[in-house]
């Protein structure tokens, strides 16, 4: 998998005089491009991740695209299939302030999508820091949990814990993080890969499988996620059996109408 | 005929247990305890404004060694929370906060306990009982007294150091009969503001027999707005989402973790849930080792990464993960209104209203049947 922003790459490598930056004007210009050339810049894209998928006989996330909507851009990611067919499509379902400024919409919908390998499900940049997220995404069923992910620098170790590392522990899944590094649109982001297990699954305790080597750099990694081993977490405890959900009922979801905590 | 007779001299048992637990308990020995200590009231809560928030309050976490309380209950029981309060008080705090089964230790009222749990007190209890008899009603049998010196002492303290207190908790013999583990607010008036149910019971306890709250108490107080779930409750983001966005500024946890200490295993609490819910944390640990059961955790006050001097969500923290400790440090809600402000939440009401909570029964069956499914491949 791929992290966040990666056809935005491929379309300012492919088309500098797009001039496009993280800022008020990003959704407003890809929605300027779109109709001559964005669209098809962004097939282009897709059809080079579909073509890798089904040469390798592999499952691929190409990361994230930028996708004119109704009332902005829509960063939506791809699952790929190993026939080189989108198996799935998701959107960022919650926007930061900057997100917002620039011009994004987000989607009002999560999905999770059936494969040979398990359910995966996707969560993309802000969502990470939204627990209700990955709680809906693993009721519905997911066991692996994708996020394409991009976060300007500096880096910060514990705000990526208060992320999907914490979200993962809590939901008891498998998880799969990947960030961007690098210059694009005018921003400098750093991040750290991971792959993620609950505590209890992994060396030392961490709740990390497998990381990149550093925040700054480029790196591919991999590691095995063992289903085996994760009911046998589960069964010992299982975080969802003690739910209250009389409590839940009586507050959902109406509290965020009533406060919305602004 | 035997049978009745048995009968008779069990209820004449029973009865003359209740007698000595009442006597045990009585309010009067932790007031004497208590005077005896000639208590200066602290000044710290006076500087609280009575209406609107504080902009920085002074809370102090007890990180307290659980030991069976084997003699004089009621004296050594009042004199133990004393002490810890008044290291809280001298340090000018106006929050004293104990950690989760602080009433623990009153079990020492059951003679010859000790040996009993020697052998396991679990099977120690099913032994005596005849296996009719479930962890939860022994702590029935024990709560009136329990409940007596419990009350007592946590109120006098509050009332005598003029400090705000919330008790950890006991486990208790709820008002519709059933058994819960049960957390008090004080005032510095002495008053019980509010008990706090667990909500999030651990496995062992539902299987000893205790009952879950139904709901989640959030207080106005001179302090700011409060909630105090318990230890468990922290695992569950739900918690503080329903406390924050019903106003809470301030969440604390009184934790009692029967685990050996790991690190990462204790960042999925109260560390995750003051992240996500942008309030300010305190947890309260309790450490020792009680009837062959270690507790183990570092107790400490928290808030957003971006408040806290070393970045990592820490204002202070205990040194040690296993003795007692009191841990006094500032809350700014000042700084945490502003943090708010320029880093609001911006949640997506209409997705949750499609999901939430209709899918928790759903996902919950969903996960047992999967894993019933892995247990047989």
């Amino acid at each position: 998998m791929f992290p966040a922003y990666t056809a935005l790459a491929y379309l300012t490598l492919a088309h500098p005089e797009a001039q496009l930056y993280f800022g008020p004007g990003l959704g407003q210009g890809i929605w300027r491009i779109w109709p001559s050339y964005g669209a098809s810049v962004f097939n282009e894209f897709l059809d080079v991740f579909k073509g890798l998928a089904k040469k390798h006989g592999v499952y691929i996330v190409p990361g994230t695209m930028l996708i004119p909507t109704g009332k902005g851009v829509a960063n939506t990611t791809y699952l790929i299939s190993p026939e080189g067919t989108i198996h799935g499509t998701q959107q960022q379902t919650h926007l930061n302030r900057d997100e917002r400024g620039s011009g994004f919409a987000r989607g009002d919908d999560l999905q999770v999508f059936a494969t040979p390998m398990g359910n995966l499900a996707f969560v993309i940049c802000e969502d990470a820091w939204y627990p209700e997220v990955m709680r809906i995404l693993t009721l519905k069923g997911a066991q692996i949990i994708i996020a394409p992910i991009a976060v300007p620098k500096p880096y910060s170790k514990w705000h990526q814990v208060r992320g999907m590392w914490q979200n993962i522990q809590q939901n008891q899944v498998f998880g799969i993080e990947s960030c961007l590094t690098g210059f694009l649109g005018g921003v400098e982001f750093d991040g750290r890969s991971t792959i993620y297990a609950t505590c209890e699954m992994t060396p030392g305790d961490t709740g990390v499988l497998s990381q990149a080597k550093a925040a700054h750099m480029e790196d591919v990694f991999m590691a095995d996620l063992d289903f085996f081993e994760l009911a046998k977490t589960i069964r010992r405890f299982d975080i969802f059996s003690r739910f209250n959900i009389p409590l839940y009922k009586r507050w959902f979801p109406h509290v965020y109408g009533e406060n919305p905590a602004q | 005929m035997k049978a009745l007779v048995k009968k008779i001299s069990e209820i004449l048992g029973l009865w003359l247990f209740k007698g000595f637990l009442w006597f045990q308990s009585r309010p009067s020995i932790v007031k004497q305890a208590l005077a005896e200590k000639h208590i200066t009231p602290s000044i710290a809560t006076d500087e609280l404004p009575e209406s609107g928030r504080p902009s920085k309050i002074r809370v102090a976490a007890v990180q307290m060694k659980l030991e069976l309380i084997k003699q004089n209950h009621a004296r050594a029981y009042a004199e133990t929370i004393y002490r810890l309060t008044k290291e809280a008080v001298d340090q000018g705090a106006q929050l004293v906060v104990f950690p989760e089964d602080s009433g623990v230790p009153l079990v020492g009222l059951i003679p010859g306990l000790e040996e009993l749990a020697a052998r396991g007190f679990d099977s120690a209890v099913q032994e005596v009982s005849g296996g009719e008899t479930k962890i939860a009603d022994v702590f029935r049998l024990l709560s009136p007294a329990v409940k007596r010196i419990y009350e007592t002492t946590f109120s006098t303290l509050a009332r005598s150091f003029r400090v705000y207190i919330i008790s950890g908790s006991a486990y208790l013999e709820d008002v519709d009969g059933k058994m819960r583990n049960i957390g008090y607010l004080f005032d510095p008036d002495g008053n019980i503001i509010a008990k706090q149910r667990k909500l999030h019971l651990l496995p062992l306890e539902a299987d000893w027999g205790f009952e879950p709250g139904l709901e989640l108490e959030v207080l106005d107080t001179r302090l700011g707005r409060i909630a105090f779930p318990i230890c468990m409750d922290a695992t569950y983001f739900e918690t503080f989402r329903i406390a924050r966005l019903r106003g809470a500024d301030i969440v604390v946890i009184p934790a009692a973790n029967n685990e050996e200490y790991l690190f990462w295993r204790t960042m999925r609490g109260i560390w995750p849930r003051v992240q996500e819910s942008q309030v300010l944390g305190v947890s309260a640990h309790a450490v020792g080792n009680l009837l062959g059961m270690p507790f183990t955790g570092k107790s400490g006050l928290l808030g957003p990464l971006e408040l806290t001097q070393s970045e990592d969500g820490y204002f202070t923290q205990a040194d040690t993960f296993d003795e007692e400790e009191v841990v006094v440090g500032d809350l700014d809600l000042d700084a945490l209104y502003q943090f708010r402000e320029e880093n609001p939440l911006n949640f997506n009401v209409k997705l949750y209203e499609k999901y939430l909570p209709g899918l928790y029964e759903k996902g919950k069956k969903d996960r047992i049947q999967t894993n019933e499914v892995d247990r047989h491949k």
